[in-house]
């Protein structure tokens, strides 16, 4: 078993914009929004919600390739986490996944708020819709640092 | 299902708001996701990335050019993928002063101004353009038409039969047809050189004769580089205002002959478009407002056409000033009142009314020529004999006195209503003194 690496699951349930990336086996990536998070194990596995549709290209790549990175940042602090792992794959939603996606859309658009985003705006970005979600499950097996500054890129060892 | 469009109508998801994302795949083939600070339209099929930091997606743009980014419009949600393919880094130009530019604002709007830097602009081929399936929100109400506005403006120019009513009637389009009602109008002095405001419009000081040197600020970097700048976001690097005033606060700085910059105080967007002819630039065109994103990507269109035709109509006059010989003048009326003292510095030829500054450079040495041949009995003149005096050191090529000329008849309007320049027809005008003159020179 890999070593976990460093893990903020108070950042990271805080009402961030989560995004992830998938690439095909020639190289090409591409991207969608996540709908919803939640860990396992103290955040050794993540389990992201993503819609079907959006998400088809990038759910396509990752049953080919499996590999994954996922972006957690704050709109407001531009504090930025980006983790990666190898053994990603689609497995069933849970029923209480559509609910953790509402929460989710409501904590972010709380967020959003202070820059004037309107709830409506954000439920529609995200537009969780029941029998329209999968999920991505993976091991993050590397963690780095993203928010902008000079340290954006930076690996982040365990015990950081 | 999805549908494939045109980049120039996903532009808007180009003015802010929601951040663009980035994915890119390193050569081990293992994703990288970022967020970019600015994404920018280059042409119907090419954008450009801020590059500020040597980071991951660097590394696999240099060693896999392809890529993908997703941006979002502000207003209805709307997302779309575009398929990326690198093709360079430009760290100079055009197209990096106008991403710098806005970076500057942008980092200014979210707090970052200490850490946003525009080390290079990444120019992509977009290769494909594919909506992102989803809901989306109604579009705000539709403005008026603006090939309406534009095509009221440009027969209003075409219009005019001299620069001085030109340069108003510009200002005066973008008041009525566009609602912008802060502008200003600047001149190039000569090619490479600093420009001065002939017209203004909407401030409190008109700010006419005011100096912006090449590469300062949003309107000498439009100049400079020979393209639009535009700021949606204040930002301390590019304020004129708090700059000019910050300047003069410095030690040993002289501001006696300095005319402010006649800005709003709160300018949250800029606009500057340059006044092109034959690849020179002529001048600049500059708005703004106290309202964040009040100018975007059709405002700038339409100032750029409106631009064009400004550059074509101020050329177009320029030909056609007459080089009318004079033809005998009038005697002149005597001068009323206490007598008006005007002062001459010699080493920058600025002109002092008592102790106000009235004008300096070119314009000052016209119109001390003129006051010195007002004492010896004229005041009619022409536009020629002054381009074949020697002593006003006039360019053999685009020497710009027209504009010099209706410099100095504002300046005088506004500092000086006992001395008046009145056109008396093309290439002629009449010196008009309502008091007697004491004129002194200094030598230094």
């Amino acid at each position: 078993m890999s070593r976990p690496v460093p893990m903020d699951l108070g950042f990271l349930r805080g009402g961030l914009s989560i995004s992830l990336a998938a690439a095909d086996s020639h190289g090409i990536a591409t991207l969608c929004r996540v709908l919803g998070c939640h860990f396992e194990d103290s955040g050794r596995v993540l389990n992201l919600i993503v819609d079907l549709d959006k998400a088809a290209e990038a759910l396509a790549c990752i049953e080919t390739t499996r590999r994954v990175a996922v972006t957690f940042s704050h709109p407001i602090t531009n504090r930025t986490l980006q983790f990666k792992g190898c053994d990603a794959q689609i497995v069933p939603v849970q029923s209480a996944d559509l609910d953790l996606c509402r929460v989710h859309t409501r904590d972010f658009a709380a967020v959003l708020g202070v820059y004037g985003w309107t709830h409506e705006y954000v439920d529609t970005l995200l537009d969780v819709r029941e029998g329209h979600v999968a999920c991505v499950r993976f091991s993050p097996d590397a963690a780095f640092e993203q928010t902008p500054g000079p340290q954006a890129g930076v690996r982040m060892e365990p015990g950081t | 299902m999805t549908h494939t469009v045109g980049l120039d109508q996903v532009r808007d998801c180009f003015e802010g708001g929601v951040p663009p994302i980035l994915a890119t795949c390193g050569a081990d083939g293992v994703p990288n996701i970022t967020l970019v600070s600015q994404i920018e339209y280059v042409d119907r099929s090419h954008v450009a990335l801020s590059f500020q930091f040597f980071n991951k997606t660097r590394e696999n743009i240099l060693a896999n050019p392809s890529a993908t980014v997703m941006v979002t419009h502000a207003q209805t949600a709307e997302a779309w993928r575009l398929r990326l393919h690198y093709l360079r880094t430009e760290s100079a130009g055009p197209l990096f002063e106008r991403m710098r530019a806005k970076l500057a604002g942008i980092a200014s709007q979210t707090g970052m101004s200490d850490v946003f830097r525009l080390l290079g602009s990444d120019l992509y081929r977009v290769a494909s353009i594919e909506r992102v399936p989803g809901r989306s929100l109604p579009p705000a109400p539709a403005g008026p038409p603006p090939l309406v506005a534009l095509r009221n403006g440009v027969e209003r120019l075409a219009a005019c039969a001299d620069l001085e009513r030109l340069f108003d009637e510009t200002l005066s389009v973008l008041q009525r047809e566009f609602d912008i009602g802060h502008s200003l109008l600047l001149i190039s002095d000569a090619p490479g050189a600093r420009l001065y405001a002939v017209a203004s419009r909407g401030f409190v000081d008109s700010g006419i004769g005011t100096e912006i040197a090449l590469g300062d600020g949003v309107i000498g970097v439009s100049a400079r580089e020979r393209t639009p700048i535009r700021i949606t976001h204040t930002s301390s690097e590019y304020a004129y205002v708090r700059a000019v005033r910050d300047s003069g606060r410095q030690p040993g700085h002289d501001t006696s002959t300095e005319i402010p910059f006649p800005g709003l105080p709160d300018a949250q967007s800029q606009l500057a478009v340059p006044l092109l002819d034959r690849g020179q630039c002529l001048g600049v065109l500059y708005v703004e407002s106290s309202r964040p994103s009040r100018f975007r990507y059709v405002e700038e269109d339409l100032l750029c056409v409106l631009a064009a035709q400004l550059s074509a109509r101020i050329a177009l006059l320029r030909l056609q000033e007459d080089d009318a010989l004079a033809t005998g003048s009038a005697p002149s009326p005597t001068p009323e009142g206490p007598p008006l003292q005007l002062r001459r510095f010699a080493e920058n030829d600025s002109v002092f009314v008592g102790d106000e500054y009235l004008i300096k450079g070119v314009a000052g040495a016209l119109l001390w020529k003129l006051l010195r041949d007002h004492a010896g009995g004229r005041r009619d003149f022409t536009t020629r004999e002054l381009r074949l005096d020697p002593n006003l050191r006039l360019p053999e090529i685009v020497d710009n006195l027209d504009t010099r000329l209706i410099l100095l008849t504002r300046r005088l309007a506004e500092r000086c209503p006992w001395i008046a320049l009145d056109k008396t027809g093309r290439g002629r005008f009449r010196l008009r003194v309502e008091r007697p003159l004491q004129l002194v020179e200094v030598s230094r």
